[in-house]
């Protein structure tokens, strides 16, 4: 892992990120996951897998979570105990047609569920990005996919408080 | 050329070090305690973790290259109820990514302004309205004007309302810089881009 606590000037003629591929339940670290694009792969699609978020603690950590297999059992991305939260929003687009909307979180959102269908999750590319912005705060963003023929639904919940 | 293996380190150099070959830390890291690491070709693979820096400004401060490139801004203003405003180094086409996340709601305005009145700042955002915690809402999205110089986040109309709202500039080009992002905003919307500088 490296610590990038100066100026980053990417001026260059490009760079990549390394590409960790989570086909099943894991636990995210800074050391392991931080940094680099993570897809969500189980393979198959069929059984729920989810990732359980380091402490946060204000490192400034990203985790961007890139749906690469879509899975219609969940894939779950929650923190790591009862006094983290994550503050945020999700745009989720419904596929039956172009609108777009916005999930926002609750003040006690600790979990977030793509479940391939009505909660986002329903296309390849579908992603979220989750950064550890103080002690017990993680920010998100993302842009999801609610599949055709379902309703939209939110993907915040509170499982962990 | 005959590879060497330095196992002690280097204590004092006065000049330049030119690794030619590659080079390669097998343990104990890489330090750089002044002076930066400057990658003039070539692609720079990350092929590990990493963590960027975070700045937390919690008042006016003049943003510059050196101290908040590339790092994470969080706009933090203690309290939520002064006024903070960020102004941006001239833009060059350098590159740089400035990255401004709302960790305090600020009723009394984050304002983000180019350094003179020759940049501008040209994208859109998208926002979403009147949401409720944990509701849906929808979405619109402002675009800039062509003398947008001023971006504001006043904590209720024109976004920033909730923790995790953000804003992202690139330095593209001379006087150019670009802008995305995503805001919550409450009551009748209005746009944060103005031309305060120009």
């Amino acid at each position: 892992m490296g610590i990038l606590a100066g100026l980053i000037n990417e001026n260059v003629d490009r760079h990549t990120q390394d590409i960790i591929t989570l086909t099943a339940t894991a636990s995210i670290t800074t050391a392991d996951h931080s940094g680099r694009t993570l897809l969500m792969g189980e393979v198959g699609g069929d059984a729920a897998a989810t990732f359980t978020l380091p402490a946060a603690t204000g490192t400034g950590s990203v985790f961007k979570f890139v749906v690469s297999v879509i899975n219609t059992s969940n894939y779950l991305i929650k923190v790591a105990d009862a006094t983290d939260t994550i503050d945020g929003q999700i745009i989720i687009t419904d596929a039956d047609g172009t609108a777009a909307t916005s999930f926002v979180t609750a003040s006690t959102s600790d979990t977030i569920t793509l479940n391939g269908t009505t909660s986002g999750g329903g296309a390849i590319g579908d992603y979220i990005e989750l950064i550890d912005i103080a002690s017990n705060q993680y920010s998100v963003s993302g842009m999801v996919t609610c599949a055709a023929g379902s309703n939209i639904a939110t993907m915040f919940s509170a499982t962990v408080s | 050329m005959a590879s060497f293996k330095m196992t002690q380190g280097i204590s004092r150099v006065p000049e330049d070090v030119f690794v030619e070959d590659g080079m390669t830390v097998t343990s104990g890291g890489l330090t750089v305690t002044a002076g930066g690491v400057t990658v003039t070709a070539g692609t720079t693979t990350l092929g590990g973790s990493f963590v960027r820096d975070v700045v937390t400004l919690t008042a006016t401060d003049a943003i510059t290259q050196a101290e908040h490139a590339g790092r994470i801004l969080l706009m933090g203003e203690v309290g939520g109820d002064a006024a903070c405003t960020f102004t941006l180094p001239a833009a060059t086409g350098s590159g740089d990514e400035y990255k401004f996340i709302v960790s305090v709601v600020n009723t009394s305005n984050y304002v983000i302004k180019v350094a003179d009145a020759t940049d501008t700042i040209d994208g859109s955002v998208v926002v979403t309205n009147d949401s409720t915690d944990g509701g849906t809402a929808s979405l619109i999205s402002w675009p800039t004007l062509a003398a947008t110089d001023t971006i504001t986040l006043d904590g209720t109309t024109t976004g920033g309302v909730n923790i995790g709202d953000y804003v992202l500039l690139t330095d593209i080009a001379t006087n150019q810089y670009t802008v995305s992002g995503l805001l919550n905003a409450s009551g009748t919307e209005a746009t944060p881009f103005s031309a305060s500088v120009s």
